[in-house]
Parts: C-alpha cells; structure tokens; sequence
C-alpha cells in the first residue's frame, strides 16, 4: 500500500512537469520591423495624350481640343511649350485631300495648362510658338490638362478633309 | 514509470521564437513614379511543431508609409498604396507567401522547423504623388510567429 502511494505521487509529478515545458511553445512571439525610404530627388514629364483631336476646324470657327501630361516631381518645377517644327504653332498640311488648301493656319495654337490649384499656378493662354514659353509652373508632381483653342479666319481657304497638324513639344525643368 | 515519462519530455527548445535580424529596412529607389524596394530578414527558432508567420500594421498607417515630422512640408500624408511583402525560407520545408501589409493579420509564411525568413519588400510609388526631395517615410510592421 504505501509502495502504491509513491508510485502515484511520481507520476502526478511527471505530469506536472510535462504540462509546464510544454506551455511555451503555444505562446505568441512577435517583432516589429521598421520599413521606410528617404524621397529621391526626381523629375520628367509623361505625355497622357500623345494626340490630341482638334474638334470645329473650320473657317470663321474656333477650333478646340484638350490634353493630357503628367510631371513627375519633388522639387519646383517649370513647364514650358514650343512647336519645334517648321510650323511654329501653326497648323500645317499632313495628310487628305488638301490640293488648294491653305498650306498652314493663318493663327498659331494657343495652350492654356492647369493642374491641382494649391500645387500648380496656370500662366494662361499661351501662344504657341518656336521659342518655349512657360505655360505652368509647380511645386510637387501633378497631372496637367492642355486646353488647346484656335482661331480660323473667314477667309482661311480650308478644304473639307484636309488634315492639318502640328506637333508641340513639352519641357519641365 | 515516471522515469519513461520524463525523457518524453520536451526540451525548452521547442518554444517559439522570433528574432528580427533587419529592425529597420531600407527602401530604395523611393520616389514617385518609381518601385521602391527594400530586403529584411527574420529568423524563426526553436520550434518542433508547426508554425505559422503572419504580419501586419498596428501603426494606424495599415501599411502605408507616413512622412516624417520635419523636413515634409506639403508632401502626401501617407503614401497611396500600402506595402507588399513576399517572405521565402532557407529551407524547402518552409513556404513562403506574398501579401499586401495592412492593419489586418496576413499570413506570409509557414513551416516545421527552425529557418530564415527572407523579406522582400516592395511600395509602387505613383507618379503623381506629391512628395517633397528629402522627406523620410516609414511605419512600422509587425511579425507574428504562433
């Protein structure tokens, strides 16, 4: 009897002991990770909309059309337009039926940009031309829209299918 | 009887544990428009039963970064998109997951034995978020082994 009383005792205590160790490995452990990165300096522009459709291209009309670039930036930053082409602002001739056409419009493109008020500042309607003009200026990166306007004269001989054209060209710095 | 039973007994190395072996990670290439990314590591040990490595943002940011307090003026209070961590192993019994970090738990990895848990992170930075030269962001992640 007293032989069977110690056998008892020991094995209460190994269970006691078992349930002890065992406990930790259930618990939760948990670390914190720090993750960051300080901003790079950085600049360029994107062009949303490579071409932008004229609408009302017609003598004594005005015709209209609006675009799309994005400056990508963390620093202040100037937009500047120019047509470097022969056309300087004009439309030229570039595709249809155009024998008796005008060879370009008599007006230049004009341009008006704006974006996020509170980051970017408009400079206006902007006559396009061959030397750059700032269209916009900036302090961090925003999505601009270019509202494109042009006066056709009266007088302008456009022949109903000629496609007229001219390509400008953006720069932020 | 009691002796058979105490060498059944496990040693104090199956629990649990988590080393950080990265506390702070850096990203790289952190710039609108721009993949930022950044590696850690964590290591999980002592374990002879199956785990599982879950993390998350507790931070209040839910995985997006927050800029510093000096030195951001005008910049965007957190970044537009959260975190994304894809976490991989050393050893073929552990398997690694991708998730995008938030304040609710992901699990990112699991496996059977003591191993290195590689972290690879990554933040797509949109190229019109407005983020000043200079300007530190960060938050803090959580790792969860159970």
């Amino acid at each position: 009897m007293r032989k069977m009383r110690r056998t008892i005792a020991a094995a209460l205590a190994t269970a006691a002991a078992f349930a002890a160790v065992a406990g930790p490995a259930s618990a939760l452990t948990t670390g914190d990770q720090t993750v960051g990165g300080t901003t790079l300096s950085t600049l360029s522009l994107g062009v949303s909309t490579p071409a932008v459709i004229l609408t009302g291209l017609a003598p004594g009309g005005t015709a209209s059309g609006t675009g799309a670039v994005v400056v990508t930036s963390t620093n202040s930053w100037t937009l500047k337009v120019a047509d470097a082409t022969a056309n300087a602002g004009h439309l030229g001739q570039t595709g249809g039926t155009c024998a008796g056409s005008e060879a370009s419009t008599v007006n230049p493109l004009t341009v008006t940009t704006t974006g996020t008020p509170g980051n970017t500042s408009s400079a206006g309607a902007k006559t396009i031309g061959a030397t750059p003009t700032t269209v916009a200026t900036g302090t961090f990166a925003d999505a601009l829209t270019n509202a494109y306007s042009l006066l056709l004269g009266n007088t302008e001989t456009l022949l109903t299918g000629c496609v007229y054209g001219t390509t400008a060209t953006y720069t932020v710095q | 009887m009691s002796t058979t039973a105490l060498a059944a007994v496990p040693s104090p190395a199956s629990a649990l544990g988590l080393g950080v072996s990265t506390p702070s990670v850096t990203l790289a290439n952190f710039a609108p428009g721009q993949q930022a990314s950044g590696t850690g590591a964590l290591t999980v040990s002592g374990v002879l039963t199956p785990w599982t490595l879950k993390v998350a943002d507790g931070s209040g940011h839910a995985g997006h970064l927050a800029p510093a307090v000096v030195g951001c003026a005008g910049s965007e209070l957190q970044t537009v998109n959260a975190l994304s961590v894809t976490a991989s192993g050393l050893l073929p019994t552990t398997n690694g997951a991708g998730a995008v970090i938030g304040a609710g738990s992901a699990t990112v990895a699991n496996g059977v034995a003591t191993d290195t848990v590689n972290l690879a992170y990554r933040l797509d930075v949109g190229g019109t978020e407005v983020m000043r030269a200079g300007c530190v962001y960060s938050t803090t992640v959580t790792y969860t082994v159970q």
